[in-house]
């Protein structure tokens, strides 16, 4: 980093484009964000509507989430291949469409199909948004804004929640559909400014020149030279997925199992640890850029399993909300270090891919942890499979 | 007490995986030319070496 580099401040740094292709990352994660929780707030009125239970209905947010590691791993291979813009608009364009289908659904197997579908595009998404995004930042400042840039997903979320207490009295489900779909058309115009990251164009051009390309880049991740490092980054994302599912994904499930608090009563804690992870995000992401993204990782999570046992041990239910809050501070926003950790850890041929297969294998098996263990351990209540994030 | 152990579980392994992970921190990403050679350009060769 040069002097003058550190005299500007970090954001004044990026170009008007560098700006362009982050938000582009941001806001595509945001809106993923929103179409995907949305469904979490009506599940029980579609339920009513087809006369199916609410399990049944719970199975399309788990076929979702299988289904995104075939959109992260084909949008990937597209990405380093193309490049990324077009992907993106795909990704975006897809999962939007399949939400806006959805709220015309004529029977429960057809919004079972569609909305399963929207998985794919969803998984597609991440990779693609976050090769953008991280590619095109500069190096001094990319903890920072990866980890804003993952935080999307709670204001996402946030703005999920918003909707449903405002519009869902008066347009109901089929109507949240229709509006979650609508703010794609702002991502896909703000596409059309963004241009591919310059690395990217320049490896490209030198493939070309050389005659050499990656023709199967998932198993490029398992040879020798990257195989270790493919192998660890999954493992290092299994372990955040945990985590982040202990922490959010579980902890509206156990509220309501074991003290008997309603649906509704639980959504405003779970909102406020959402938006405060967003607001940590910045802290993290600062101490990433400063001592290093595995230094942050290690104090945040050491931090984590600290607060943890203060609020799961106790029956104080004040207690146990408060510490879930503060706990929306470390362990909740452990997973934004995702975007930058695992786009620097892949060289430019195979990054797409590769962060999109390692971020998903590690939410899917992150997901059944939790699960797992509360099947071995004595509990009171039944456990569904989480997939927030 | 089951999220505790899972809390603990998951942060004990993204612990050790960090171990055996590197520091990217700082990192500059520069083209890279790994892979195969492309079919058109094996073709080419396999028709110029008869």
């Amino acid at each position: 980093m040069s002097d003058g580099a550190s005299a500007t401040p970090w954001w004044k740094e990026p170009t008007k484009h560098q700006w362009l292709a982050w938000s582009a990352g941001f806001f595509g994660w945001m809106l993923d964000g929103f179409d995907y929780t949305i469904f979490g707030f009506v599940m029980v009125a579609i339920a009513k509507e087809f006369g199916v239970s609410v399990t049944a209905v719970a199975g399309v947010v788990t076929m979702t989430l299988w289904l995104r590691i075939f959109g992260a791993i084909g949008a990937g291979w597209l990405a380093d291949r193309i490049g990324r813009r077009a992907p993106l608009a795909l990704a975006i364009l897809w999962f939007s469409l399949c939400n806006f289908i959805a709220g015309f659904s004529p029977s429960f197997a057809f919004l079972f199909v569609v909305r399963a579908a929207l998985g794919i595009g969803m998984g597609a998404e991440w990779p693609v948004g976050a090769s953008l995004a991280m590619e095109s930042w500069p190096a001094r400042s990319r903890g920072l804004m990866g980890c804003v840039m993952q935080g999307g997903f709670a204001i996402g979320f946030a703005f999920a929640s918003v909707a449903y207490g405002l519009l869902f009295d008066s347009i109901g489900w089929r109507g949240l559909f229709w509006v979650a779909a609508l703010p794609s058309v702002f991502c896909l115009f703000l596409l059309w400014f963004v241009k591919e990251p310059p690395v990217w164009l320049e490896n490209r051009r030198r493939q070309r020149e050389a005659g050499i390309r990656v023709e199967a880049p998932l198993l490029a991740l398992f040879r020798p030279g990257l195989r270790m490092n493919t192998l660890t980054a999954c493992w290092w994302m299994a372990g955040v997925a945990t985590v982040y599912y202990s922490v959010f994904g579980l902890f509206a499930t156990w509220l309501q199992t074991e003290f008997r608090i309603s649906p509704a009563a639980v959504a405003t804690p779970v909102l406020i640890a959402n938006l405060v992870s967003f607001v940590s995000a910045w802290l993290w992401g600062g101490l990433a850029d400063r001592i290093g993204r595995r230094g942050a990782c290690v104090i945040n999570t050491a931090t984590c399993c600290i607060v943890a046992p203060l609020y799961l041990l106790t029956r104080d239910i004040g207690w146990i909300i408060g510490g879930f809050i503060v706990q929306g501070f470390f362990g909740g926003t452990i997973v934004t270090l995702a975007p930058a950790y695992l786009t620097e850890r892949f060289p430019t041929s195979v990054r797409s891919t590769a962060a999109g297969f390692c971020y998903h294998v590690g939410i899917v098996f992150g997901a059944f942890v939790p699960v797992g263990i509360s099947y071995i351990l004595p509990s009171n209540g039944t456990w569904d499979l989480p997939c927030l994030c | 007490m089951p999220l505790l152990i899972a809390t603990w579980f998951g942060s004990a392994n993204l612990l050790a995986a960090l171990l055996f992970g590197p520091e990217t921190k700082g990192k500059v990403f520069v083209p890279d030319v790994i892979g195969e050679t492309a079919p058109a350009v094996r073709l080419a060769e396999a028709a110029a070496t008869g």
